[in-house]
């Protein structure tokens, strides 16, 4: 039956008539079972529940539903016997009343069951939700040597209480919506109160209630959608599969907005900085953790600029290159068929096939395809001639390097190709076009109406704790203020702090 | 796509221009590098044919002869095959580099080479100077490139000697200039340094001097020069002493040899004080050495330590001094002595100079 007409229809009080209209909605669909059942002391009280097999407990609807209801020997068919039996029969802990048929339908569609009583034209909604669910495990792309191995997993109400766990305060507030015209995605919009931007806040429930299309299975179709500059490379919001990170966000003023059906959590505004801070940073000695971020920004410069340069020096500036260096690339580039610019845009291709393989192919072909793609093609590539070893090794260097930050594949693959097709032009000159270009992209894009480089550009001390570096906890005593203005200190210095005084008074007076 | 940009007052909405004059700041970016950056220039390094060096010879009847060396590597190639020697000749300089570019398939790269390598003949009649220079500025070679005079018959000889190393003998004497350096053999001089030091006044300059040993070069000397003509040479004991008063000597040895012993200098320092001495200006050197008795061939003790420093001071001034007279006789001021002179007006070849050599000198224990 087509959506308009379920909506415009209405339960009746005869119950027969009701089964019949669903059977109308549902059709052939073999997955909605109806179940009709009445009172052993009194069969004028008869029910039926329509649930959906295979999204229920059915030990829950067996012993706490269908058999108190059968079972109980007070029951009477009066007018308020929906009332009797919400108050006083039925055991879940969830349960209210329903007359709309597209919001029955909506909550029969995500594992409650429907109880329906002959003579009245309202129904009853049981939270029966019993569907396997995936464990809870460490998200795969998300590993930390040390921490909390917690991951978010597809159920909506387990995020939730993931994240409340993390955050046990009454402050914490979720706001529920439902996206997506068929697929009714429930999405909840978390944030702490007194701490998160209101603007933000306010800004974000905009931007969701914008949202309008028939599905939505994943949090990026919504990040894509609400996206500031949709066609930056870059993201303007962050993901992540773990709780812990959401909680640090939240705490720092950030929104995040969990999707049911998904483990990825939206976290809103995002910076550039945040490309390079991991949790393992935060969760070790805070030289490790500044070391490991130096590396990673290192990364990045490297997996981008490295072919360009590689590529300018060679083809046009050959004057810088160290004479020793220049005689072994003349000699490994003899009898090569190929200029260096297509040699190199041939094996960044390759590379790639070979990751995007590697990604989808099952574990036990991967140690396989690696040394296939890896050794046996790039070997055999440089014998045959096709390619010179140099360029093998600065493509392999780049694509290990630009691994480092998946969360920046999309901007690392355009840019890496865009700067080699600059320098290719023009040299070291297009080179720094290409850099000058991307700096200026970056600082006029905004997140949420912030600077998407607002981290790096501070000169304050307490802007700057979490940055290229990572203070000592002792430090971070401030939240960035450039996030949210409210409710700014964290933490209080340990030589103010109530005990710290209170230790002291006492020790002057002994 | 809709604009989901925050409804600040700050945010800039979308006008219909905006993406016209992104498209044309765009496009001046990318025209201006153009222009400069010299984007036909490309060229792969396989299609290069590079110079590791050359030489210049000039004939009694003014015909120019240039003698280079480009690399010719494989990874199967024995060492006289990593390289190829090419000749040209030509009316002019100029037209004998330019014919250079006809002597190989491939073009022709000046960016690396590390000597240029000038004939005796040619440093004393047409003068260093306008060489230097033009190779300097017309073939784009590095500032940094070695200067050397051949004491062989002919520049070109130089470019026939083995290597020692790399299989090309111009990379070989770069490396050979560096290495001795280190040892007071020779005062090495880059092409930037001689044209400064040309158009300076104050200074004259010094070049090394390439030999041939068995079928190898070496340094033998130093050439002088007085403007940019080739007046004279010292032998590599004067190079030393050179060294000490031009104050480049790093690592050296000093030998006494009526005693049998061997001296290591560890620091050495010159100055220059210029003096007005009966009404004209004089000039006093001031050396401070500081030594170590490195090989004696009899037991040292401290008591000698006097009596020697006064021996090496009485060597270091006898030598420097007559290292000064001769290039007072060729009117060359190598050492610089004209800098330290301020505004006094003199004449180098008669200034008077006097050397000053303060030792200071370890012993330790007892050496034998």
């Amino acid at each position: 039956m087509e959506p308009q007409k379920i909506k415009r229809r209405r339960l009746t009080a005869g119950l027969d008539e009701n089964i019949a209209l669903l059977k109308e909605i549902f059709g052939q669909d073999t997955t909605i079972k109806i179940r009709v059942f009445e009172n052993q002391k009194n069969p004028r009280v008869r029910c039926c529940i329509v649930f959906v097999d295979g999204m229920i407990n059915n030990v829950l609807i067996n012993e706490h539903i269908i058999e108190p209801i059968m079972l109980n020997k007070f029951l009477h068919k009066t007018d308020h016997l929906l009332t009797d039996l919400r108050e006083k029969v039925l055991f879940t802990n969830d349960i209210f009343p329903l007359r709309e048929i597209d919001a029955m339908m909506s909550e029969l569609l995500s594992g409650n069951t429907l109880l329906l009583a002959d003579g009245f034209s309202e129904v009853l909604v049981l939270s029966t939700r019993g569907w396997s669910i995936r464990s809870i495990s460490e998200p795969a792309a998300e590993k930390v040597l040390q921490g909390p191995r917690e991951g978010f997993t597809e159920a909506l109400i387990i995020n939730l209480s993931l994240l409340r766990r993390k955050i046990c305060s009454p402050d914490l507030q979720y706001e529920f919506m439902t996206v997506g015209r068929q697929s009714g995605t429930k999405i909840a919009l978390a944030y702490i109160k007194g701490i998160a931007n209101e603007r933000i806040v306010k800004e974000m429930k905009r931007r969701l209630k914008r949202v309008d299309i028939d599905s939505i299975l994943d949090t990026n179709y919504i990040e894509e959608i609400i996206k500031d500059a949709p066609n930056s490379p870059f993201k303007t919001t962050g993901s992540t599969e773990r709780p812990d990170i959401v909680a640090a966000k939240l705490f720092e003023g950030r929104v995040a907005v969990l999707v049911d059906g998904t483990p990825v959590v939206l976290t809103a505004p995002f910076f550039f900085i945040e490309y390079f801070q991991s949790n393992d940073d935060y969760y070790s000695n805070f030289y490790v953790g500044t070391f490991g971020r130096w590396l990673r920004i290192l990364g990045f410069c490297m997996t981008l600029s490295l072919p360009a340069i590689y590529l300018a020096l060679v083809t046009f500036h050959q004057d810088l290159l160290p004479t020793r260096f220049l005689l072994n690339l003349s000699e490994a580039r003899l009898g090569l068929p190929f200029p260096t610019l297509f040699e190199m845009i041939l094996l960044i291709l390759v590379f790639e096939l070979i990751r995007e393989g590697g990604s989808k192919v099952p574990a036990n072909f991967g140690q396989t395809l690696s040394i296939v793609g890896g050794l046996v093609l790039g070997q055999a590539a440089v014998e045959a001639k096709l390619v010179s070893i140099p360029v093998v090794i600065i493509i392999a260097f780049t694509g290990v390097t630009g691994l480092m930050i998946p969360q920046l594949k999309s901007p690392i693959i355009f840019m890496r190709l865009a700067w080699l097709i600059l320098a290719s032009v023009l040299g070291f000159p297009g080179f720094m076009l290409g850099v000058i270009a991307l700096l200026i992209h970056l600082s006029s894009l905004k997140t949420f109406g912030i600077p998407y480089t607002s981290s790096l550009s501070k000169t304050f001390a307490e802007e700057c704790q979490d940055t290229f570096i990572r203070s000592p906890w002792r430090r971070m005593l401030v939240r960035p203020s450039y996030i949210s203005p409210y409710n700014h200190t964290r933490q209080v210095p340990q030589e103010k702090s109530q005990d710290n005084v209170k230790e002291k008074a006492e020790a002057k007076e002994r | 796509m809709k604009s989901y940009a925050m409804p600040f007052p700050e945010a800039e909405k979308s006008s219909p221009g905006r993406l016209f004059r992104r498209l044309t700041a765009v496009l001046i970016l990318i025209s201006i590098p153009a222009v400069f950056s010299g984007c036909a220039e490309v060229k792969e390094i396989n299609d290069m044919a590079i110079l590791s060096g050359m030489s210049v010879d000039v004939d009694a009847s003014g015909r120019w002869e240039i003698t280079a060396e480009v690399v010719n590597k494989t990874a199967d190639a024995s060492p006289e095959e990593t390289r190829r020697v090419i000749r040209s000749n030509g009316s002019t300089l100029g037209d004998a580099l330019e014919n250079l570019n006809f002597q190989d398939s491939r073009q022709i790269y000046f960016s690396h080479a590390k000597t240029l390598v000038l004939s005796r003949y040619l440093a004393e009649t047409q003068g260093v100077g306008p060489v230097a220079d033009y190779v300097m500025r017309n073939y784009k070679t590095r500032l940094s490139m070695d200067l050397l005079v051949s004491d062989l018959p002919d520049a070109s000889a130089v470019a026939d000697l083995s290597s020692s190393s790399s299989g090309l003998i111009y990379y070989d004497l770069e490396e050979l200039v560096k290495t001795d350096r280190q040892y007071g053999a020779c005062s090495p001089t880059k092409v930037y340094q001689a044209v400064n030091l040309l158009k300076e006044s104050g200074a004259d300059l010094t070049i090394p001097l390439i030999s041939q040993r068995d079928d190898r070069a070496c340094l033998a000397g130093t050439a002088v020069f007085s403007g940019d003509r080739m007046t004279g040479s010292l032998d590599q004991d004067e190079t030393l002493y050179l060294q000490l008063l031009q104050d480049h000597l790093e690592n050296a040895h000093l030998v006494l040899p009526e005693e049998n012993m061997t001296f290591q200098v560890m620091d050495a320092d010159a100055s220059f004080r210029p003096v007005v001495s009966g009404g004209k200006p004089a000039l006093n050197v001031d050396l401070k050495l500081s030594c170590t008795l490195s090989q004696a061939g009899r037991t040292v003790t401290r008591e000698d330590t006097e009596t020697l420093s006064e021996k090496l001071s009485q060597l270091v001034r006898s030598r420097c001094g007559a290292l000064i007279t001769k290039a007072q006789l060729w009117d060359a001021d190598i050492f610089g002595f004209g800098k330290s002179m301020g505004g006094l007006t003199y004449d180098f070849s008669t200034l008077p100079v006097t050397v000053n050599c303060e030792i200071n000198l370890k012993l330790g224990e007892v050496h034998r």
